[in-house]
């Protein structure tokens, strides 16, 4: 009796199994809003491109999460409601990731961003600084009292990345320009961004960009100050539509793609998959009127440098705040290096904190 | 024409215009209130409900959740009960928590090298101490100074969660973190103790031996009684000898000190590291837990898991029905809005 019932356990948990292998359920968790055109709207946009694109996927997505241990208990709400494949979209959720990873080895981990990775947690992220640098070109162009404004939540290397890679692109151009930085310490925090906004403007700076979850605080507070502005994360250019500089923007849809199917096929790999311009993973928007057509080519001959690998956005010389050469002409840095950056360059005005 | 009633259902009649009653109606208020909320936003109520019902209490996970939520909810709610039996009313749970959190984690940033049985206790005695100081300010502030206790509490709440964000952002950022506003993690030494492979903690255990231990304090002993008296006439009690400040502090401390138990929990349980956004609004949750209770340290207890099942649970209304997070903060509004109206309007109403 007792073999009969477990035989029946057995088979009905493979029936279920088997069951949940025709459909992948993948979820998605945002820190923020997916209607904030901005880092989780490009995370939410990749989802849908998901779930059009694979007929066999099903998604959930949870919003507004915290970047606390809150976190662990979503995902293992998710994996125990069927989710195999878990987007851990923020970049503070990673140490939680890896805990709920440990816990469920079967469940896949996609995590945005993250310099760990673990058995069943990798994680995906793009050189997005290639769009910022190349947005920091049209910026250089523009701008007319040779200030910027950079608005920035945490000094964490990939905000450096485009801190630094944005005031790179405007010198390569106008070795004026300086770029002050104003942190707000939150991914998303629309009062001090738009507090942030006014006080660069008042600074002196006509071209305002940053490093938050929603670039539509700054972006519309540029607007009404009469200031341009470059974008970042997802194109905000309705909400500016005489200031409108560029954006730099993602593109997750083909990368998730590739992700789930690695993770239903088993050639998934634990491993930091890197997308950039070339890939189309990072791209910069569509330019808006305020950028002369000789300045878009500009930007346009520059960004196919870069795809053709004759440019590098960090090759050296590299310089930092205090005029330290911190990278050599003639060298360039590794992508191992930038993801770990940890200075400001030479041009940019704020301290690390 | 005479009416006979049974004396069964007389007996029951009574119990319903007393405090029985006023917590039926009140319960059935709220699902009907939670029901409707449901059905505007165009869900199936009652099995959006059930989810809900199911994500808090439904299988050993979610309970082990639901008791993860309950430990700071129970304490900090003990943080503003027991003050409130001298007629003081402290909303510095919240803050209380943050420095318990603080001084918790200073002590083991200090002896991180420590082996466990002597870092535990610091942390401990640290986080005591944070969470009693952040109680004692305002009682202080109230014996000499005069200053309404709800304001000095309900300010200190700002600067305990900003000093915290101070100090990760700042002199206590882990240098391998990558820029990462956070500490280290704790070391295996200072993390307290958890229960069946669960994220349930000794937490909960202080939290309950607390409001038992209150409970007979304050109703059994001398100094319950004086509470009382000093609460009711301050110079009655005075001429018989018990002093209206000095138990003010002392009720402020120990209050401050069992929320600072709960940051403490929470820093070296729940993150492992003391971060921003440690305690997503506890002390407050706590707060409204006291009110609900009447104020009554073991009715603290069940409401405290009940208010930890409907904040656990309410990733099912994301999970399931895709409803807002914010969701779950609504249908916490109701429940408070729906206790202090059926209690105000009820004839017999509960002690509140």
């Amino acid at each position: 009796m007792k073999k009969a019932i477990r035989t029946l356990l057995a088979t009905s948990i493979l029936a279920v199994s088997v069951q949940a292998a025709a459909d992948t359920k993948v979820g998605f968790i945002y820190v923020g809003p997916k209607s904030d055109y901005g880092y989780n709207y490009a995370q939410d946009q990749g989802r849908l491109y998901l779930e059009e694109h694979m007929d066999d996927v099903e998604t959930v997505h949870f919003e507004n999460i915290p970047e606390n241990a809150d976190v662990q208990r979503v995902m293992e709400r998710m994996v125990r409601s069927g989710v195999e494949v878990v987007f851990p979209t923020s970049y503070g959720y990673l140490d939680h990731a890896l805990k709920v990873a440990e816990k469920y080895p079967e469940v896949h981990f996609a995590h945005s961003g993250g310099l760990k990775t673990s058995d069943n947690l990798m994680t995906y992220f793009a050189e997005i600084d290639q769009a910022m640098y190349l947005s920091g070109v049209a910026a250089g162009l523009t701008t007319k009292t040779n200030k910027l404004g950079f608005i920035a939540a945490h000094p964490i290397p990939q905000v450096l990345r485009n801190i630094n890679a944005f005031t790179r692109g405007a010198q390569s151009v106008n070795p004026e320009v300086t770029t002050s930085v104003i942190w707000t310490s939150n991914w998303s925090d629309p009062t001090k961004e738009a507090e942030a906004a006014e006080a660069l403007i008042s600074d002196g700076a006509d071209v305002l960009t940053g490093h938050v979850d929603s670039p539509i605080n700054y972006v519309q507070v540029a607007e009404r100050r009469g200031v341009y502005s470059v974008g970042y994360h997802a194109d905000a250019s309705q909400f500016a539509p005489e200031g409108w500089l560029v954006g730099a923007v993602w593109n997750w849809g083909p990368m998730m793609v590739d992700i789930v199917k690695s993770a239903e096929d088993g050639t998934w790999k634990s491993e930091h998959l890197r997308g950039d311009l070339l890939t189309g993973a990072a791209k910069l928007s569509d330019f808006g009127s305020a950028v002369s057509d000789e300045d878009q080519q500009t930007v346009l001959d520059r960004q196919e440098a870069i795809m053709n690998e004759e440019f590098q956005v960090w090759a050296g010389p590299v310089i930092a705040q205090d005029g330290t050469v911190l990278v050599e002409e003639g060298d360039v840095m590794t992508l191992e290096e930038t993801e770990k950056m940890d200075f400001l360059v030479n041009g940019v005005k704020g301290r690390l904190k | 024409m005479t009416i006979t009633t049974q004396p069964a259902v007389r007996f029951g009649l009574r119990l319903l215009r007393g405090p029985t009653g006023a917590v039926l109606i009140m319960a059935a208020t709220f699902v009907l209130a939670a029901l409707t909320f449901f059905a505007i936003n165009g869900r199936e109520s009652i099995s959006l409900f059930q989810e809900m019902v199911m994500g808090a209490f439904g299988d050993g996970y979610s309970f082990s959740e639901t008791l993860v939520k309950t430990a700071p909810i129970l304490l900090t709610a003990l943080a503003v009960a027991l003050p409130a039996r001298l007629g003081l009313i402290s909303v510095g749970g919240e803050g209380q928590l943050y420095l318990g959190a603080l001084f918790g984690t200073g002590a083991v940033l200090a002896a991180v090298d420590q082996p466990g049985w002597l870092l535990m206790p610091l942390m401990l005695m640290g986080a005591m101490a944070g969470g009693a100081l952040w109680g004692v300010i305002p009682g202080l502030l109230k014996t000499r100074l005069g200053v309404n206790e709800t304001i000095s509490t309900l300010l200190l709440n700002y600067v305990g969660v900003l000093l915290v964000s101070f100090v990760v952002h700042g002199p206590w950022k882990n240098p391998n973190s990558l820029g990462w506003p956070a500490t280290i993690e704790f070391p295996q030494g200072a993390i307290l103790p958890q229960f069946f492979d669960t994220r349930v903690h000794m937490g909960l255990i202080f939290g309950v031996v607390a409001a038992i231990m209150l409970h007979i304090l304050v109703t059994r002993s001398r100094w319950g009684l004086g509470l009382q008296v000093s609460r009711s006439n301050p110079r009655v009690g005075a001429t018989a000898g018990i002093s209206y400040e000095r138990n003010v502090l002392i009720v402020m401390a120990i209050g401050g000190l069992l929320a600072g138990l709960a940051g403490i929990a929470e820093a070296s349980v729940i993150q492992n590291r003391l971060q921003d956004g440690l305690a997503s609004g506890y002390g407050m949750t706590g707060f409204l837990v006291a009110w609900l209770a009447g104020q009554h340290f073991l009715r603290i207890i069940p409401l405290s898991v009940l208010m930890g099942g409907l904040l656990a649970s309410a990733d099912s209304l994301q999970l399931y029905a895709q409803l807002p997070k914010a969701s779950a903060d609504i249908l916490q509004a109701l429940l408070f809005i729906i206790v202090l109206a059926v209690a105000s309007l009820w004839p017999n109403r509960p002690k509140a």
